[in-house]
């Protein structure tokens, strides 16, 4: 199972689960849920990438967390919360497995293995929201472009990836010039190669020497999760 | 090289988030939705720009609406946030 938070459960688990989970394929740009909506679906990608954001009232667009294959989309529905003001939707294109929000509430109900992981995977994503709260506020524009460089290498798995300058200006709360300035010195480094929206990595070691502390901690709070699990799992 | 502003491609957003119902009759699935509707929006970008669509595809190694947003970002003149526009309309288009 190509998602990380599915490939943790037993096998006779996963087997149980499977007819509930449908494998689908994500639109760039799609809307998975809108604040204050219903949220119908959640979704365990596989290899796109999806995006919670806080919108505010001016239509500007602030990221909150970035979630890939390690994650699911559509916590609130675990947390039992019925709506939420951020919104959540697809910035990569890809597929996920995705499960209707009532059979995840009945899942809840049951208990059982997917329950502990999903709870584990909240603490992780909390830590996530956190860090990158702290980094916003600490680090410079470059460190923070740096690490969230890599964590979308990391979830796409390919050295290249497709990404325009209005998008990381988004995701970093930023203004053009000031992306323009810092993906041109990360160029001039050798650590990228951006061209016409295409993006890669053509030094990881580098880039993560550019990244600030905080890429670290986040995949290390991942890596704690998954081990924690596997841990009780066994 | 021809460019596009941000009221044109607003009016562009505008004519498609009304013609979303008839555009995507029949599909019900979002994610088709969503691509038909970025679809629609880069053909209309293209013709404003007076650039080949497939050529401009081929050229950007398109992947599901990416050549539309970059298309916006090498042809408008001057620089504006159509992220907004065009999220807006895919909302409560799709």
């Amino acid at each position: 199972m190509e998602n990380r938070l599915l490939s943790l459960l037993p096998p006779d688990e996963l087997d149980r689960l499977l007819p509930r989970l449908e494998r689908v394929s994500v639109s760039m740009k799609q809307i998975i849920y809108q604040r204050e909506g219903p949220i119908e679906y959640v979704y365990f990608p596989v290899d796109t990438i999806m995006s919670q954001i806080a919108t505010m009232q001016d239509g500007t667009v602030v990221e909150v967390a970035t979630i890939g294959r390690e994650g699911m989309v559509g916590l609130p529905v675990f947390l039992r919360a019925k709506r939420t003001t951020l919104s959540g939707f697809a910035q990569v294109m890809g597929d996920a497995y995705r499960m209707k929000a009532e059979d995840l509430l009945a899942e809840v109900q049951r208990g059982g293995p997917l329950v502990n992981i999903l709870l584990r995977y909240t603490q992780a994503l909390t830590v996530q929201i956190a860090q990158g709260s702290a980094c916003a506020q600490l680090h410079s524009v470059s460190q923070r472009c740096a690490r969230w460089l890599l964590m979308t290498h990391d979830r796409v798995g390919a050295d290249s990836y497709q990404i325009t300058q209005e998008f990381l200006c988004q995701m970093l709360s930023v203004r053009r010039a000031t992306v323009s300035e810092v993906a041109s010195s990360l160029q001039q480094a050798g650590f990228i190669q951006y061209s016409r929206g295409k993006m890669t990595i053509t030094n990881r070691q580098g880039l993560e020497g550019a990244a600030c502390e905080c890429y670290n901690a986040i995949r290390r709070e991942y890596e704690n999760a998954t081990e924690d699990l596997k841990q009780s799992v066994s | 090289m021809r460019t596009i502003n941000e009221r044109e491609f607003e009016a562009m957003c505008r004519e498609v988030h009304r013609q979303a119902s008839a555009l995507t009759e029949g599909i019900t699935d979002p994610s088709q939705r969503t691509q038909k509707l970025l679809r629609v929006l880069f053909d209309r970008v293209c013709q404003h720009l007076q650039l080949d669509c497939q050529a401009q595809m081929a050229e950007l190694e398109d992947h599901d609406g990416f050549a539309l947003l970059q298309t916006l970002e090498e042809h408008m003149q001057p620089e504006f946030f159509y992220s907004n526009i065009l999220d807006q309309c895919l909302l409560t288009a799709v």
